[in-house]
């Protein structure tokens, strides 16, 4: 079953910014304050945390995926997405992902599990948010982005949009040729062994 | 807020003036194109930026009839014959794009005397093989719009 989070990991990622937080805030309400730098500090923590935890955490998932790369059989395709890395091998049938809020496995799924696969435009009105590709893996919905848009939309026909799905479509037939490789694979040892 | 308002105005008339026949340098007259435009594979796919010239695009360049053959996120290139009404000068027009669905993104124009890549035109499909890559590395976008 696919683990997308690792609780401990994350709790230790934000939580020591959070107590840090909370210990200055104690420290800046107890001393006889014309000390304002326990405040100061606070108020720095509270909007640096929201920035730079989550490019830390990235750059983090970014580093792990490339020590883990030498356990995947045969990478083809390689696409670094907000939320997790993926591995394709479209030649033997294997896929494998690693996750930005759970970087330390390399978690290979089983492509016979995969149905749906599509792209995903997130149109809304006349632009987008968000754009990717997604597939169920064992009924569940998983989703590559391969645009996210904060602050607005981009219109559809928007050069970035354009890029992205088209990155979203490369990624969805690589993806359908990872599953159409294992099913070859699986009927090469099916007729091997009645042979 | 503003660059949205100036993409809106003005964002289809740059499309567009880009997508104009380029003008002459000596006689400031718009050039005229030649015939209809070859079409052409590039070795790059999506959002990847090569080093351009007409050597480049002589090495690397595939001929390919219709853009119904462009393989998903590959980006490929219209080159027309171009010359002056006036002077008579040619040169060779590239139109640089990335094919989505049914949309076409223009990626980048760029302009060469014609002699630099005459070969280019008389390639005959099959002389380069097109091959996917062994390894691709790709990335998402992430993007902030901010108001004004």
């Amino acid at each position: 079953m696919m683990k997308k989070m690792n609780l401990i990991y994350m709790l230790i990622c934000y939580g020591i910014p959070i107590a840090l937080m909370v210990v200055l805030l104690i420290v800046s309400l107890n001393l006889n304050v014309q000390w304002e730098l326990p405040l100061m500090l606070d108020f720095v923590l509270l909007i640096a945390t929201p920035i730079f935890v989550p490019e830390l955490l990235k750059k983090r998932m970014e580093k792990r995926a490339a020590a883990m790369e030498q356990e995947f059989p045969n990478i083809n395709y390689k696409f670094t997405a907000h939320n997790c890395v993926v591995y394709l091998d479209t030649e033997g049938g294997h896929m494998g992902m690693v996750w930005k809020h759970n970087p330390f496995r390399l978690q290979m799924i089983d492509p016979a599990k995969i149905t749906d696969i599509r792209t995903n435009d997130g149109q809304m009105l006349r632009g987008t948010e968000v754009v990717s590709c997604q597939f169920l893996l064992d009924g569940k919905k998983v989703k590559i982005y391969t645009l996210r848009v904060s602050g607005g939309q981009l219109a559809m026909k928007h050069p970035r949009v354009l890029e992205a799905i088209s990155k979203a479509d490369k990624l969805s037939e690589a993806v359908q040729a990872v599953v159409q490789a294992q099913k070859e694979r699986q009927n090469r040892l099916l007729y091997r062994s009645r042979n | 807020m503003v660059y949205d308002l100036l993409e809106i105005l003005f964002g289809n008339f740059l499309i567009e003036q880009e997508k104009k026949m380029p003008k002459c340098k000596t006689c400031k007259k718009r050039m005229e194109a030649q015939g209809r435009p070859w079409l052409f594979l590039l070795p790059v796919y999506s959002d990847e930026r090569y080093h351009a010239s007409a050597d480049y695009f002589k090495k690397n360049c595939i001929p390919i009839r219709r853009e119904e053959e462009i393989p998903t996120a590959r980006r490929a290139c219209r080159i027309w014959r171009v010359r002056c009404p006036l002077c008579g000068s040619q040169k060779m027009l590239v139109h640089d794009f990335l094919r989505v669905r049914k949309e076409e993104n223009l990626e980048n124009t760029y302009l060469y005397e014609y002699q630099e890549m005459v070969d280019l035109l008389y390639r005959q499909q099959g002389e380069l093989k097109m091959k996917e890559p062994r390894y691709m590395e790709d990335e998402a976008y992430s993007t902030h719009i901010s108001d004004d």
